[in-house]
């Protein structure tokens, strides 16, 4: 498991939050970008599962709060990065 | 070497236009984007850009800025960044201010709420059955058709009663979304279909009071979501773990359909529809090529492939029974052609005649559709080109942008009337008046009277065998939607280009000493309807000139002289002693440039009339020695006012 943050990731996220694709790293969390607020969650979430195909358990997203949780759901969702 | 992805290339195009602040090219580089299938991502990249433009340089691209008040029982932030992308594409920017869950009621009603306050020019109700309609569905499961009717009575009223309560305190335009019809109704499938009332009747009954109620509010229209919801598939539509677990209504995979549907909603309340759709022949409204395989043998008849044909054909028909004018611009030689039409005229459903112009030769595509815009005397930009060449498609949309163009596909004829369906949405309108109605035969008309022209001595020997007859009628009983619709849609003839609304008509009409008149003009080859509208403010001494227009189709037959002399006579009997006309250029208008200095006005300076200020030029007419005259070939009567 690498450290930094898939490009497909980043890339989503920066693109959902308004932020440049470097400002995203695993400690980025809700509250810490601009963008990232309740409905930012909401509308990252939508756009990860149209990204990577999975769907996330809807109990969960709440609690998927910061890059990090996202990128380790994610692989628990069988998602592998190049 | 790699190949550009093209969704990437508009990325970039987008985000270069962005930081130079270039809002023509952001414009292209998003209808690139949208072109390329864009993600998720990319709407909130694109409008995050799009919106960070100011008004001034939106409007530099053509873009209309709108405030937009969504009030709202459900999940609409994720679906912004579509919305914004789709108004793009229409020529809206978008800026939505989102209201609170549980206080849209409150929201819509109350002249000192929230949304009174953001002060929006356009208004969204978007919100789902169980919270608008709560009491609906378990008042259908006991299938007792009283009760069901009764539940669906007072749902009607309510909501009704919120679009009125707006109304009293708002003059923004409305888009109110529908109700949905269920997936599963709760009588079952088989009782819902079987019995006098069921859920499904319900829902189509509250549906039905809500367009009641927006065609009372006026500037209201009722967006069909069901109509997107059956057409991507209900079960589709809806994606129940978002909508149980975060109040989202559709599911991300139709948030293109949706906001695509809401967009073309809105679309009617802000610009005018197209009115010609001009087709090619050859392989398009027959098939084969009539030049080479001849008249007996073009594909045009009851069987296959000849009904995919006439499946286009019938949809032509239809389209001119609202309105729409027909034309042909055909590579071919005219024999040829007519004897087509002569010949199969049992397996063709329309008539050379049904066509209001028609250009057949050898010259490209554009000259041909150019010659057709100056016989029906209209733009360009109201054209739909349909033709299955893709090379005459390049060249239309290379030489004239401003032309939609549909490509059907020569190979596969069943796809013809389902493609053309699609790009109808250029054609809506809120209201189809008679005067739509009669419009193909008033062009017909038309080509009379230049064959009558070109046969008479003189303009003024022509003009007075017409028997011209204008009707000066209230405005507000033109009707007053057929007003909002000149109001809307005309440009060339349009002085002043204000796109008033009906409410805002209906202000001007009741203010002391103003004039409200459309007119309605007949001669002896027919009666061209309602075709021009005058508005008028009393300031001090003054007859104020507000708006002044006249749909192209009568033009140069000086009824709008005749039309200076009505407001002349009026102003004078209510003690005014000036007129004063303003023309205000736009792009579309210099036909009408020179309108005033012809009719005896002079040119004044705006400082020295109630104007003040003009970012046109301003005239002035004295009346003390009558009204502008009016010219002697035309009658003038006046319905009881």
């Amino acid at each position: 498991m690498s450290s930094s943050v898939p490009a497909r990731l980043s890339s989503v996220l920066a693109d959902v939050f308004g932020a440049a694709p470097e400002a995203i790293t695993l400690e980025t969390a809700v509250g810490k970008l601009e963008g990232w607020d309740s409905f930012g969650h909401l509308q990252a979430v939508l756009a990860l599962e149209s990204e990577f195909g999975v769907q996330f358990d809807p109990a969960k997203i709440p609690e998927l709060t910061s890059v990090a949780k996202l990128k380790a759901y994610l692989e628990g969702k069988g998602v592998a990065w190049e | 070497m790699t190949a550009t992805d093209p969704r990437l290339a508009a990325r970039e195009a987008l985000k270069l236009a962005a930081e130079r602040g270039d809002a023509v090219a952001l414009a292209a580089a998003l209808r690139a984007l949208l072109q390329a299938g864009p993600k998720p991502g990319d709407y909130a990249f694109a409008s995050a850009r799009l919106l960070a433009l100011d008004d001034q340089a939106a409007k530099g691209a053509g873009l209309r800025p709108l405030r937009v008040f969504c009030a709202r029982s459900v999940t609409v932030e994720p679906l912004l960044p579509q919305l914004v992308c789709a108004g793009a594409a229409a020529g809206l920017v978008l800026r939505v201010e989102v209201g609170g869950y549980g206080s849209f009621a409150d929201e819509l009603t109350n002249p000192a709420g929230a949304l009174a306050r953001a002060n929006p020019e356009l208004v969204l109700l978007i919100g789902d059955a169980e919270d608008l309609a709560g009491d609906l569905r378990p008042a259908c499961a006991g299938g007792s058709g009283e009760e069901i009717a009764a539940a669906a009575e007072a749902t009607g009223r309510a909501l009704a009663g919120l679009i009125a309560g707006l109304r009293r305190h708002s003059k923004a335009r409305l888009v109110v979304q529908g109700l949905l019809q269920p997936d599963r109704p709760a009588l079952g499938d088989v009782a819902d279909a079987n019995l006098a009332r069921g859920e499904g009747w319900a829902i189509a009954e509250v549906n039905a009071a809500l367009a009641r109620a927006c065609r009372e509010a006026g500037d209201a229209v009722l967006f069909d979501v069901d109509r997107v919801a059956s057409r991507c598939g209900r079960a589709r539509f809806r994606d129940e773990r978002m909508f149980r677990s975060n109040r989202v209504a559709v599911s991300a995979e139709c948030f293109e359909p949706y906001t695509r549907a809401l967009v073309r909603a809105i679309r009617p309340l802000y610009f005018p529809a197209r009115k010609v759709l001009v087709t090619d022949l050859d392989n398009t409204l027959w098939g084969g090529i009539v030049g080479e395989d001849g008249p007996d043998r073009i594909a045009t008849a009851a069987e296959f492939p000849g009904n995919c044909y006439q499946e286009y054909q019938r949809l032509l028909r239809e389209l001119t029974r609202r309105g729409i004018l027909l034309a042909i611009a055909s590579k071919n030689n005219p024999p040829d052609v007519e004897e087509a039409f002569a010949r199969r005229e049992r397996d063709i459903l329309l008539r050379l005649e049904d066509f209001a112009a028609v250009q057949i030769g050898w010259h490209p595509k554009s000259e041909m559709l150019r010659t057709i815009a100056k016989q029906l005397s209209l733009g360009l930009d109201s054209f739909l080109f349909v033709d299955d060449n893709p090379v005459e498609c390049a060249e239309v949309q290379l030489a004239l942008p401003e032309v939609l163009t549909v490509n059907i596909p020569a190979a596969e004829p069943w796809r013809i009337a389902g493609l053309v369906g699609a790009a109808l949405e250029v054609f809506d309108q809120l209201s189809i008046t008679d005067d739509d109605r009669g419009r193909v035969a008033e062009y017909r008309a038309q080509k009379q009277r230049a064959e009558l022209e070109a046969g008479a001595g003189s303009r003024e020997e022509f003009l007075g065998s017409l028997g011209i007859v204008c009707t000066a009628l209230s405005a507000l009983d033109a009707p007053l939607s057929r007003t909002a619709q000149l109001l809307g849609k005309t440009n060339q003839f349009n002085l002043t280009t204000r796109r008033h609304s009906a409410g805002d008509v209906e202000r001007m009409a009741r203010l002391p000493g103003s004039q409200a008149w459309a007119v309605r003009v007949r001669d002896r080859f027919g009666d061209a309807g309602v075709v021009g509208v005058v508005l008028c403010t009393a300031q001090a001494s003054d007859c104020v000139i507000d708006s002044f227009l006249l749909s192209c189709r009568v033009i140069g037959r000086e009824i709008e002289a005749a039309l200076l002399w009505l407001v002349g006579r009026h102003a004078i009997a209510a003690g005014q002693r000036r007129l004063i006309g303003e023309y205000l250029p736009t792009k579309k208008n210099p036909p009408c440039a020179e309108f005033y200095a012809s009719h005896g006005f002079t040119v004044v300076d705006a400082a020295r009339t109630p104007l003040g200020t003009s970012a046109g030029t301003v005239y002035e007419y004295d009346l003390q020695s009558g009204p502008p005259p009016l010219p002697p070939w035309i009658r003038f009567e006046e319905s009881t006012p």
